[in-house]
């Protein structure tokens, strides 16, 4: 026994099968760190629950709150116009913002860089849909739901989804991985030609 | 006081024996601790095999063998299952009859119990092995097995508790030892637990739902599940080692009292700690508070139990180095104590924000699985082995190279998958520069985890290859037993009915220079008055059903009865017969084991998968399929994210071809096998029961409905350049289920399909 035999404990009276108990007393660190841990509860309790604690609720929207009024801040004013999404393509911020919000949503069926896969290749120069790059905008606000494009408006506000469509619109002309057939029977011109002043601003959908 | 038999051993010391008193004579049975002995290392390696074969499949898909009997989803319930109620379960319940006889004094109560015991339990693991890769069960963690398994459960459980209780009644020792404090407490909270998880409504004989929805289901099942790691992986094993480690150390207990206050906060305590499982989802904050603080509050109690087990040693650790049982022993409580500080720990909500969905938490049950629960099993077994088989250890060397390569094993698993889990967590979510989603692409927070799957692979192998050994160990001892097995016969003495329990020493603190107050505390503490409850078997055991009962009773109560908590979301509606079935098909794959449908309320979830869940989307989910663990991404939006039925088609048929370096194993089968709605009226029927509004006229015309649906999918299909013939197939009612999914709270004016049916009869599709 490393103890010596003052500070031997006792050993109690009873035994069981042969096992015998120590009448030790509860360690003091542990009895401290119990009533810790339980006069802990009501203290998180009142602060959290009745007091002035923030739900993670509060804590959420003031985050949201935060990141949207930093990315407003970032981007500037982004009216729904030919100009400002063609802009997407020489700002390499908001390239990235655009890279990312595509990654996160659209890479699933546009593949990773655009080549298409369950979606169209939106690399090559046809298009189903667009004849103008505001038609990118249009078909990410409302979709084509019978072919499976789902409509991001409730998701995204139009600042969000005019950079998605520069950065889509950037795509045009890439060389991706594996790049699927043409489809549709749209050919624009080249987005630079829609650089004109006589280019109408679409009416921003609410 | 001896007997002139040789064989016969009389026990002299026991203070209680009346001088005059007739000695009975007993035998143990062990044969019977034999069996679960043996039952034990073989369902181990099962079980540790099917571990090794899903670890695989993570690492890559080609393991799930192209089979549908033998994907992820199928078998990463029958590796739990395995593992807890197989392995644990048996290692229990060998425990569990050798102790209680020795530390009662008296043999089993009945012999033929103990075999209807042991023969229904071995009954329920195979019919456990015959429904879960087929796709039976009941879509709740360790709770998967159907409703005729489930009743089959609880007939043995209730056959081991007459059994045990039995034992206690007709006991020659008055005062129970802790350890059978831990074994009632087991038995009780086991039986209430699994009934109350487990009431379904059933829609066919292997096939039933939940009679909770949604959240209040999600709060029943991590009540069960967080209390089945208390009562089947934690009481059951303390008790084990309050009987076999100072047994094996003979060393006295370190600390009675100690034993007494961990004991009932214990019990106490845990029953509330549930929700902890559940933080940031569709839970009530107050559940979710609720289960962190008593969580917090359970890591001093945990920690007792680790303290009177390692200062046990204390005397012993001498021997430590030459005897692998208390290598075995020292090593499962170091894991007992990481595992209770890293469970309160990831109870806090901060912390879960980061751990949940990961690996971290599957490296935190393997710590306390195979660390804990595994090593106090091996290390009963080799003290067991040469006692039952009643010669020396065949290969004493083996157990300690078992000893070494498990050790590394668990080390190996768990760094890998703590490093996996850490990374994983950062990863989704990490922000950039400019505020988006630094890695949005889900792959890319799977890749990088790759190699340390294979390091996961090589560990669990390890820690596979030594119980191997134990097993080999324990054959070869086995085949050296003598003839026939010495059976000692024991003399005790009746319990005496005229027993009084001697008076409570007075506090010797002094009496003038303290209040009263303090004396009456001095006495308290000393704890001295708990020896009367352990003589009394009946209200010991009925203040353990108090605590468990009332503890649940608190969270429960007003989880079922404040309707505020859930607000009803008008435009979410039930679901259509074909995604009802669709739904079935998710369940039945096991598709929850990998994809959770829970979006929690923060900003990186909700730039990832959308808006977050609400309370009122899941009061029609009988299940509940929120997920513990996210493999795959989340699903509660994919409705919104991808509503391309043939995307769908393609990703079940290849996976890698829609998304490349997935490690989802390849659903050909669902694109190969019909569209069975053979089921389709009984399960809408129990839907019904259970409150969920289908008309009586859906349900008649459910199958044309279904079918309707199917077409109008396997039209879109072909227009998206996918194969013809989808509606005829299993896989079209789980892509209208998953299109379905997270679209009711923002539903346009009309649903998708429209149905004939509903418009006749006025009901909502």
């Amino acid at each position: 026994m490393p103890e010596s035999s003052t500070v031997e404990p006792q050993v109690l009276d009873h035994e069981c099968d042969g096992i015998r108990e120590y009448d030790n007393a509860l360690p003091g660190w542990w009895t401290f760190l119990f009533w810790a841990c339980i006069l802990f509860s009501p203290l998180y309790i009142v602060y959290y629950h009745i007091g002035v604690g923030p739900s993670i609720y509060l804590e959420l929207d003031d985050e949201m709150a935060a990141a949207a009024e930093a990315q407003l801040a970032q981007l500037g004013p982004m009216p729904v116009d030919v100009s400002t999404i063609l802009g997407v393509a020489a700002d390499p911020k908001k390239l990235l913002i655009g890279r990312s919000m595509f990654r996160t949503n659209c890479s699933v069926c546009h593949a990773a860089d655009g080549g298409g896969n369950a979606g169209p290749n939106l690399c090559d120069d046809t298009y189903i849909n667009i004849r103008s790059p505001l038609d990118f905008f249009r078909v990410m606000h409302d979709g084509v739901v019978p072919k499976g494009m789902p409509a991001w408006s409730p998701r995204y506000n139009n600042t969000q989804l005019v950079v998605l469509a520069g950065y889509v619109a950037s795509l045009r002309g890439g060389t991706p991985a594996a790049p699927k057939a043409a489809q549709g029977d749209l050919k624009p011109a080249a987005w630079s030609t829609f650089l004109t002043p006589s280019t109408s601003t679409l009416e921003a959908p609410k | 006081m001896s007997s002139p038999a040789t064989s016969t051993r009389a026990f002299t010391d026991a203070p209680d024996r009346p001088a005059t008193g007739v000695l009975e004579r007993f035998s143990y049975d062990d044969a019977i601790a034999r069996m679960f002995m043996i039952a034990t290392v073989v369902w181990g390696i099962v079980g540790l095999l099917v571990g090794v074969l899903i670890a695989a499949q993570l690492a890559d898909p080609r393991f799930n063998l192209g089979l549908e009997w033998t994907s992820f989803g199928r078998l990463r319930p029958l590796h739990t299952n395995a593992v807890i109620f197989a392995f644990a379960g048996n290692g229990v319940f060998l425990a569990v009859y050798y102790s209680t006889q020795r530390l009662l004094k008296t043999r089993m109560f009945s012999d033929f119990l103990s075999r209807l015991h042991f023969w229904c339990w071995q009954l329920i693991i195979v019919s456990a092995a015959l429904t879960l890769p087929f796709g039976a069960t009941q879509g709740k963690e360790y709770a998967e097995l159907e409703w005729p398994i489930d009743i089959a459960v609880v007939f043995t459980w209730v056959v081991f508790a007459v059994n045990l209780f039995g034992t206690i009644a007709k006991r020659r020792e008055r005062h129970l030892y802790v350890a059978i404090w831990f074994y009632i407490a087991t038995v009780v909270a086991i039986a209430v637990l699994y009934i109350f998880n487990n009431l379904v409504v059933p829609a066919g004989w292997l096939h039933s739902y939940s009679i909770y929805a949604g959240t209040q289901d999600a709060f029943m099942q991590w009540w069960y599940g967080h209390n089945a790691v208390a009562f089947f992986l934690t009481t059951p094993f303390l008790g084990l080692m309050y009987y076999f480690l100072p047994k094996a150390a003979e060393r006295p207990v370190f600390s009675y009292r100690l034993s007494i206050v961990h004991f009932w906060t214990i019990v106490f305590l845990y029953v509330w700690a549930g929700p902890h499982h559940l933080h940031y989802t569709a839970l009530p904050a107050w559940a979710s508070t609720l289960g962190m603080l008593f969580s917090i509050m359970l890591w001093m109690p945990s920690w007792g139990g680790m303290i009177n087990g390692l200062l046990t040693l204390r005397g012993a650790w001498h021997r430590v180095p030459t005897d692998p049982v208390l290598k075995f022993f020292v090593v499962a409580i170091t894991f007992y104590g990481m595992s209770t500080f890293e469970g309160p720990l990831l109870s806090v909500k901060s912390v879960n924000a980061l751990s949940h969905y990961t690996d971290w938490t599957i490296a935190h049950v393997h710590a306390g699985a195979l660390g804990w629960v595994g090593f106090m099993i091996f290390g009963m077994v080799y003290w067991l082995a040469p006692r039952l088989f009643q010669t020396p250890l065949a290969k004493p060397k083996w157990a300690t190279t078992h000893f070494w390569i498990a050790t590394i094993g668990i080390l190996l698993y768990i760094i890998a998958i703590y490093w996996t889990g850490l990374t994983q967590g950062l990863m989704w979510r990490a922000f950039d520069s400019q505020g988006q989603l630094q890695y949005p692409d889900w792959l890319e927070s799977i890749t990088p985890l790759i190699p340390f799957y294979w390091i996961r692979v090589v560990g669990g192998s390890l820690y596979l290859f030594g119980a191997l050994m134990c097993g080999l160990n324990l054959l070869l001892t086995w085949n050296a037993r003598p003839k026939v097995y010495e059976i000692p016969v024991y003399e005790a003495a009746r319990l005496n009915a005229t027993y009084r329990e001697p008076a409570i020493a007075g506090s010797t603190l002094p009496k003038n220079s303290v209040v009263e107050f303090a004396r009456t505390l001095d006495v308290f503490s000393q704890m001295r008055w708990h020896r009367k409850w352990e003589g009394l078997a009946t209200l010991f055991t009925v203040l353990v059903a108090v605590a468990i009962v009332t503890a649940s009773l608190f969270e429960i109560v007003p989880l079922f009865l404040r309707k505020g908590d859930t607000v009803r979301i008008d435009s979410v509606t039930p679901y259509t017969p074909l995604e009802l079935v669709g739904r079935d098909v998710y369940i039945s794959e096991g598709c929850m084991n990998c994809h959770s449908q829970m979006i929690r309320p923060l900003r990186a979830e909700i730039e990832r998968y959308g808006e977050y869940s609400k309370p009122g989307e899941f009061v029609n989910d009988h299940p509940f399929l929120w997920g513990s663990r996210r493999i795959g991404p989340d699903l509660a939006r994919v409705g919104r994210k991808l509503p391309s039925p043939n995307w769908h088609v393609r990703h079940f048929n290849n996976p890698t071809d829609t998304s490349p370096g997935s490690i989802m194993p390849r659903y050909t089968h669902l694109l190969e096998k019909p569209l069975d709605l053979g089921e389709l009226t009984a399960s809408l029927k129990a839907m019904q029961t259970l409150g969920v509004e289908y008309t009586n006229a859906e349900i008649e015309n459910a199958s044309i409905t279904a079918r309707a649906q199917a077409k109008l999918i396997a039209d879109i299909v072909v227009v998206e350049g996918g194969p013809t013939g989808v509606e005829e197939r299993k896989v079209v009612a789980l892509i209208a289920y998953l299109m379905r999914l997270g679209t009711d709270i923002s539903k346009p004016t009309a649903p998708i399909v429209a149905t004939p049916t509903a418009a006749a009869t006025g009901g909502t599709p």
